[in-house]
């Protein structure tokens, strides 16, 4: 198991966190699933990372998060899917392909429970930090 | 595609960059030591067309473009009459050795075997180059690897073009001299020809030309040449009016016999008789007068005939004189070229450009690398970048987490974590 959320940023994930909260409210969401096309992604450090965040935000709110990975591959990862009332979709950024992303997706999308985004994972910006500010991109 | 994502693409591939315009450098260097350097010498030339100087053949010049004459000029310089005459002149069928910085420092700079001759003659007509500056100037320039080669090339073929205009020239001139002196002959030939004629007739006819004062008594002309329009009547002179006028006289007599008379008298008879042979005398005179008047008119004619023809052959010769005498000064008008500047000696060589090339394979290379650099990106089917997943997938991106090199006490917590 590949875990990745041991050290993430907190702006970011204050966003997710936000976006999250926002769908908690006004969709009546109790549980949300983390889901992903790759199977060995480990997503137990982002889902406490972000129970901490909402919790941190909203101490009385009523949200479970549920893991799973491997929705292309297994059919406890659907299973769990399907069992949550909205889904988010954690992509591995280098790793994962285009292909399985876009099945993954289309499977959630075909679903009934709606999928409330995409969270990019381990990405790597290339540009030196003087260029993204002269430039003004992240 | 926006620009954050264009940043991330080419930061991304940077090495593949960095590689093709290293290559490209490399490239450029390897090309600058191998490449013959090269040196331009030119020469400006004034050329006339000799038909100018005559007012009635002046030519409204316009434009180069549309100017026959300096386009035949340019196709005379760079024809193979004048670069062959130019290959020997100058001595430019030799091998020329390697000048390259190579060649230079790995003292390979000996010449290499001698090229064909038509292989010269394609080199050297690939390296001369003219162009026409207006219609009356142009210039003439070589490209070579040496700067001395180069002057040596421009004046060899300058030198032999002249040459060759000369003789153009003076062919021309010659041609004109031959259709004179062929005319000439022809007219000495019909000049004696009419002489023997006139002389034959002359011979024949003593009466009629004895002395010019003896047809003047028969023709009325005065003896002197005149053209045969204007040859007078040959029967109003000689004695054909002294025959008429005895025979009126006789004839006047009769009629006033015959009023007294009679018509059967021997007296009339007589008369009548008397003025019958008058009539045949006259009329043999009259016969008589016209055939020689004929052979007058025929002497006439060829006595001015033969004037003509000495005439026209003087004229003819003295033509030929005048060639003879102006033939230099028609050469120089005929060829009419003036070198207005020699060939130059530059020791600056127009070829190859250090700065230029090597800037030119920089930006080139990294152009290229940033087209492989995309091109890669695109065959790529990884995902990297937010924004080429929300383009494909059409699904809001909530937030990049970016990779962050854990500690080793942060692996640590985590490795618990995973543990328990």
């Amino acid at each position: 198991m590949v875990s990745l959320f041991a050290n993430l940023d907190s702006q970011r994930l204050a966003r997710v966190s936000g976006t999250v909260l926002l769908a908690v409210r006004e969709k009546g969401v109790r549980s949300v699933a983390l889901t992903s096309a790759d199977e060995q992604l480990d997503l137990s450090v982002l889902a406490d990372t972000l129970m901490e965040n909402l919790r941190a935000s909203d101490p009385e709110l009523d949200l479970a998060f549920r893991l799973a990975p491997g929705l292309l591959s297994t059919a406890e990862g659907a299973v769990k899917v399907r069992g949550a009332d909205a889904s988010l979709l954690v992509v591995r950024a280098g790793h994962c392909h285009l292909g399985p992303v876009r099945q993954a997706t289309e499977h959630l999308l075909a679903s009934k429970t709606p999928l409330l985004g995409i969270i990019l994972a381990e990405t790597r910006n290339p540009v030196p930090r003087i260029l993204r500010r002269v430039f003004g991109v992240s | 595609m926006n620009i954050a994502l264009l940043l991330k693409i080419v930061f991304q591939r940077k090495s593949w960059i960095i590689a093709t315009s290293l290559v490209a450098a490399v490239a450029a260097v390897w090309i600058l030591v191998n490449a013959q350097p090269l040196y331009v010498s030119g020469s400006k030339l004034w050329i006339r067309e000799s038909a100018e100087n005559s007012s009635l053949l002046r030519i409204e010049r316009t434009g180069a473009a549309s100017d026959t004459h300096i386009q035949v000029q340019e196709q005379v310089i760079r024809s193979n009459r004048v670069m062959d005459g130019a290959l020997v002149r100058g001595d430019l069928a030799k091998p020329v050795a390697s000048r390259s910085i190579l060649s230079r420092y790995t003292k390979r700079s000996e010449a290499p075997p001698a090229p064909k001759r038509l292989d010269a003659l394609k080199a050297l007509a690939s390296s001369v180059n003219v162009s026409i500056v207006n219609p009356e100037v142009l210039i003439v320039s070589a490209t070579m690897n040496d700067p001395e080669l180069a002057q040596r090339a421009v004046q060899s073929v300058i030198d032999e073009f002249q040459e060759v205009s000369l003789e153009i020239a003076v062919d021309a001139i010659d041609r004109h001299q031959e259709y004179l002196e062929k005319q000439r002959s022809e007219r000495d030939a019909k000049l004696r020809e009419q002489q023997d004629a006139l002389q034959r007739f002359e011979e024949r006819h003593p009466e009629v030309t004895s002395t010019p004062g003896d047809s003047a008594g028969l023709t009325g002309t005065g003896g002197g040449i005149q053209s045969p329009t204007f040859a007078k009547s040959t029967t109003d002179v000689g004695p054909v009016p002294l025959i008429s006028r005895q025979l009126a006289e006789l004839e006047l007599k009769r009629n006033r016999l015959a009023a007294t008379l009679d018509p059967k008298s021997y007296e009339l008879k007589k008369l009548n008789q008397e003025i019958e042979q008058g009539k045949a005398l006259l009329d043999t005179y009259l016969a008589s007068l016209a055939q020689q008047g004929k052979m007058q008119l025929e002497y006439d004619t060829m006595n001015w005939e033969l004037e003509q023809r000495r005439t026209s052959t003087a004229e003819l010769l003295k033509e030929i004189q005048q060639l003879d005498v102006s033939r230099g000064s028609r050469i120089a008008e005929q060829s009419g070229i003036t070198v207005l500047d020699p060939p130059s000696f530059d020791p600056e060589k127009i070829h190859p450009k250090k700065k230029a090339t090597l800037m030119a394979a920089l930006v080139l290379g990294t152009i290229a690398g940033g087209g492989l650099a995309l091109l890669a990106h695109l065959l790529d089917p990884r995902i990297r970048y937010a924004e080429a997943l929300e383009t494909s997938l059409k699904v809001p991106v909530l937030a990049d987490l970016p990779y962050k090199k854990p500690t080793r006490a942060e692996r640590k917590v985590a490795k618990a974590k995973a543990d328990a």
